[in-house]
């Protein structure tokens, strides 16, 4: 039987359970970017802080400061750029929707009240009344602030002037998340999640009503994410991301395996890569050469569910609840899940599999799942003149066979590899 | 004192080489009453409402 290589990281994660080759079914805190061809561990995501002891929204200012807003109570409080947290304002209109700084103001609102902050001293809770008590994503466009709003979307100007229903949409949509894209708006919404489509309008700003709109047949477009000069929409309840081709929406690809749910503020930008958070885990969407594809891959996991990520200088925070987890100097293990693969009959058992490393072969670890039955680790050895690591038999005979690596840092020495391969 | 702005007039979409009416003028009248009654019952003190073209100006204290 010929050999079988899996070795090209790069593509990242596959859409498919099972037998697709050279994407895998399983990255985790793996940097697949870095140096294309290989994989190796990400630095960990470690806890930074127990405080903000809630799930938050958050917002940059322009020193760098960090202001977390709770979901479900009034309370704020301020990261420094030095990593010190203080309890600076309790909301007086309780739970937070969202934030976002403007025109010289911290702007936060809960589901019906707009306030500001003059990121000096004065807090005001009460600035401005929302319409439809169900105030959700916004975006800066055109020197203003939009705030959506169920089927309308506010506007403060430049000149803190708040506008109630600058944008309407037909009663039933409820708008989500929006982004400022070029001269245009683009907004997401949802009817209810008992309806399984929902619709993308894409407003100029200044007309009375949208340019274009989109049926997408998913529960709610949960947000939106910038990815290099694309717009992506995480979309329904399974993981889907669409792309807005200039007026519509088109399939994207999907993260398998995951849940997904309305929730602005899930993603952001670091170090070039588009990240995207679900559940406890952080993803990326990314191509690191124009001649690649865009690839899923998880790369950090955080130490509790997340509510919220940002990218402050560089420096990638995530509220998870109990705290804010920051993307430390250590690294984590990695794991790798290879396809599930077809045994040639007259080729039983197999003899095996082999890690082909880069450097510190020692980290790694090998896994074996014979007819998709639990993993059995392996015995491994390091063979460091032709840089592998196999281990010497003991797969049971069986349909097919699947490999899991996992590759375990010490200290500065952390485990690169270049291909896995079933032999 | 604050200012809140109040669109009124009709919402249409082309959406499509279709039109439809989204919003009628009355209804965005009728919003925009229910919306000062709103801030009425949450305590704000409306000193005037004026309209402007297609908007009414509400100040608030």
């Amino acid at each position: 039987m010929e050999l079988i290589v899996y070795g090209q990281f790069q593509n990242g994660l596959s859409q498919l359970g099972k037998l697709q080759q050279d994407r895998f079914l399983t990255l985790d805190n793996c940097n697949i970017h870095s140096e294309t061809g290989l994989v190796e561990p990400n630095l960990a995501m470690e806890s930074e802080s127990t405080t903000p002891n809630e799930a938050c929204f958050r917002a940059i200012v322009p020193t760098g400061d960090v202001y977390w807003f709770s979901k479900t109570t009034g309370k704020t409080w301020k990261r420094t750029t030095a990593g010190a947290y203080s309890l600076v304002n309790t909301n007086a209109n309780g739970a937070h929707r969202g934030a976002q700084y403007f025109n010289g103001y911290l702007f936060y609102w809960t589901a019906t009240k707009l306030g500001h902050f003059n990121l000096s001293a004065t807090w005001t809770d009460t600035f401005a009344t929302f319409t439809n008590g169900n105030a959700r994503g916004s975006t800066e466009h055109a020197n203003s602030l939009l705030i959506n709003d169920g089927r309308y979307c506010a506007r403060v100007d430049s000149s803190n002037v708040f506008s109630a229903n600058e944008f309407v949409v037909p009663a039933q949509f409820n708008l989500t998340d929006c982004v400022s894209l070029g001269d245009d708006v683009l907004f997401g919404s949802y009817v209810s999640t008992s309806v399984a489509y929902c619709k993308a309008f894409l407003w100029d700003s200044v007309s009375t009503s949208w340019t274009y709109e989109d049926e997408v047949y998913e529960i709610g477009i949960n947000l939106i994410l910038k990815l290099d000069n694309l717009y992506l929409a995480q979309c329904g309840t399974s993981g889907a991301f669409y792309y807005w081709t200039g007026s519509r929406f088109a399939y994207f690809g999907k993260i398998r395996g995951i849940t997904t749910a309305l929730g602005e503020q899930m993603a952001d930008v670091f170090n070039r890569r588009t990240v995207y958070a679900n559940g406890t885990k952080i993803y990326s969407i990314h191509k690191e050469d124009n001649s690649l594809n865009f690839a899923f891959c998880g790369e950090y996991t955080c130490t509790g569910t997340i509510a919220s990520i940002i990218v402050q200088g560089q420096e990638l925070l995530a509220s998870v609840g109990t705290g804010v987890d920051k993307r430390g100097t250590s690294y984590a293990t990695a794991t790798i899940e290879c396809p599930e693969l077809e045994i040639n009959q007259s080729d039983q058992p197999k003899t095996g599999v082999v890690v082909r490393y880069d450097t510190y072969g020692e980290g790694v670890g090998i896994q074996v799942s014979v007819n998709g039955g639990a993993y059995s680790p392996k015995t491994e050895v390091v063979d460091s003149q032709r840089k592998t690591v196999s281990y010497n038999g003991g797969d049971t005979y069986g349909a097919t066979i699947q490999a899991k690596v996992t590759l375990t840092p010490s200290g500065a020495s952390v485990p690169k590899i270049k291909a896995i391969t079933i032999q | 004192m604050r200012t809140v702005i109040w669109n009124i007039g009709k919402t249409i979409s082309r959406s499509g080489g279709r039109v439809s009416l989204i919003q009628s003028e009355e209804e965005s009248r009728s919003e925009g009453e229910k919306y000062i009654e709103k801030l009425k019952s949450d305590g704000e003190t409306v000193v005037s409402v004026k309209e402007e073209g297609s908007k009414l100006i509400i100040t608030l204290e």
